[in-house]
């Protein structure tokens, strides 16, 4: 059976995430006028800090939040778009950390974190569309398949990737040094 | 087992993975993959050191520079241990690591993992911190040809030793006069006295910032002048600031007045002048060139002359210049003008004749010589005063 369509208009939390990553973008260019700030400078280490710790809050804010047991606070679909919106902001920030160099470990970690945002943007606004929450119960099971295959593991092993990448670089480049 | 809505068996089977991915790459490939990128390629195929002639021909021998975190040794010692030729320059205040201070922290200005091609030097590191050499890049931005200064255009060597003869190489070319000149002034060892700032620039330096302002004449005066034989900054300030110290050769005075031409000279010319005669009371040694009276009078200008000016004087005549009835008669009319002030002659006077003065004078047997000497018994010009062998109260002229 297809997916329940109900026609919403442009979600607001886009909206957000373009005027966030455009005020971003500016900055960044602002501070590239001079080289692109690299990954360990203190621009780099910064705008990953932030992006990291955002991800972190759409990982487990939402997740608490949408746990059955739970009825509050805040209607769901509200949980559902601040996710939306650090989720996508913040893997943008760390997209500028990576300085677009993409190799190693780092760069393992950006197509994983890439592909956690696609699947979740795919997730949300095509398969879901028209949900307030992927879970919705008007939602079909194929979507949530599709969910759980994708972009919940996926989002798990960045987690575990990035902690191993930070491990790294604090080891190599702040006690081996 | 009840876990969080995400954290889902499914989730951690792919953490589980990933970390296992991980850990089988490190033992395949070592730490590698932690490298934030490549390593240099810059090569001097005359060196090897540690057994490479560059870094990226380490590989991914990440141990090579980053010491075992128990090691307790810092990566600066790991660098030092291939760089040999560092460490010699270390102990040589010439070279540029032997200048620099904390010249073992190796990181603070140099980096690695910017790619085979990447700078091993921290940007703005040298350009902005070129002053801990004793050299600030504030007046070596920009070449005379408007490109931005590149290291080698000063240091030549790999060694980054500075040859103090390129200064003067480079500034010729393009300012051939000022060089040839500024070189036989000042000498040409020019970090004596530049250190970079440029502050001694035309219209950057204000001698109003020392002592000694350049007021008047001095103004256009050229450094050297002043600051003769300096060969160093600090000779500068050694410049006395004593007039005689440069005008000594200017002294019309010939030191008599002493040091202190400012009692009556000004900074804006010699003349006018004003002179304290306190300073000095014997005259004739300025103004003996300026006796009218040829030494005559003696040398005591001031019983009859003001410091004002030599007119109008005061003369004390013994002789009383109002004598006759015309009242104050003219130097000229007894003395003879050429002729020495002490020689008079009373025959001026249309009084006396020499005919009857003679007369007169014969019924006292006085003539010849004593008979032109009629000061000697007329003192006061008075008729009958008397004198030698003359009558007190006579009735005679």
């Amino acid at each position: 059976m297809p997916p329940t369509t109900i026609t919403r208009g442009w979600p607001t939390e886009l909206t957000w995430v373009g005027l966030t990553v455009a005020i971003a973008t500016v900055l960044y260019l602002v501070v590239a006028r001079e080289g692109l700030p690299a990954a360990s400078g203190l621009v780099g280490h910064g705008i990953g800090i932030v992006g990291f710790l955002l991800m972190l809050v759409a990982e487990f804010a939402y997740t608490w939040r949408k746990r059955p047991e739970r009825s509050g606070p805040g209607p769901l679909r509200l949980w559902m778009q601040g996710h939306v919106y650090v989720g996508i902001v913040g893997p943008y920030f760390v997209l500028l950390h990576t300085a677009f160099e993409f190799r190693g470990l780092a760069g393992v970690l950006t197509l994983v974190m890439l592909v956690v945002v696609v699947s979740g943007i795919l997730g949300r606004f095509v398969y879901t569309a028209g949900a307030a929450e992927p879970e919705d119960a008007a939602v079909a099971r194929r979507p949530l398949a599709f969910w759980y295959l994708l972009h919940v593991p996926l989002s798990v092993a960045m987690f575990a990737l990035a902690a191993m990448h930070v491990a790294g670089a604090l080891y190599y480049a702040r006690l081996l040094r | 087992m009840t876990l969080p809505t995400n954290i889902t068996r499914g989730g951690l089977g792919a953490a589980g993975l990933a970390v296992v991915g991980v850990l089988l790459a490190w033992l395949v490939w070592g730490g590698a993959m932690f490298s934030p990128g490549g390593l240099s390629a810059k090569s001097d195929s005359t060196k090897v050191l540690g057994g490479v002639t560059s870094h990226a021909a380490l590989g991914g021998r990440c141990t090579a520079c980053h010491a075992a975190a128990t090691g307790g040794r810092p990566m600066s010692d790991r660098c030092l241990a291939c760089h040999t030729d560092t460490q010699v320059d270390l102990r040589d205040s010439t070279t540029l690591h032997g200048a620099i201070d904390n010249a073992r922290a190796c990181l603070a200005c140099h980096t690695e993992h910017g790619g085979p091609a990447g700078s091993l030097v921290k940007a703005g590191v040298g350009a902005g911190d070129h002053a801990r050499f004793g050299f600030a890049l504030d007046a070596h931005r920009r070449t005379d040809g408007g490109a931005a200064f590149r290291c080698a255009d000063c240091h030549s060597s790999g060694t980054y030793r500075f040859d103090r003869a390129r200064c003067e190489a480079c500034h010729r070319d393009y300012q051939p006069k000022f060089v040839v000149a500024h070189v036989r002034e000042w000498g040409s060892d020019c970090m004596a006295c530049h250190d970079g700032i440029d502050r001694f620039s035309r219209g950057r330096f204000s001698h109003d910032t020392v002592a000694f302002r350049l007021l008047g004449a001095h103004q256009p005066a050229t450094c050297v002048a002043c600051h003769v034989d300096v060969r160093a900054l600090a000779g500068f300030g050694t410049a006395s600031s004593e007039c005689v110290s440069c005008h000594g050769k200017d002294d019309d005075h010939k030191g008599r007045f002493g040091a202190n031409c400012g009692s009556c000279h000004t900074v804006t010319a010699w003349t006018p002048a004003t002179f304290d005669h306190k300073v000095s009371t014997d005259c004739v040694s300025c103004h003996r060139k300026d006796d009218e009276h040829r030494g005559e009078f003696g040398t005591d200008c001031a019983a009859c002359h003001g410091v004002t000016a030599w007119k109008p004087a005061t003369l004390e005549h013994a002789f009383p210049l109002d004598h006759g009835e015309g009242g104050r008669v003219a130097c000229k009319v007894c003395h003879q003008p050429g002729r020495p002030y002490r020689e008079y002659t009373c025959y001026g006077c249309h009084e006396h004749t020499v005919s009857r003065i003679q007369r007169k004078h014969q019924e006292e047997g006085i003539s010849g010589a004593r008979l032109d000497d009629c000061v000697r018994c007329h003192a006061t010009g008075r008729e009958h005063e008397g004198g030698e062998g003359g009558g007190g109260d006579g009735d005679g002229d």
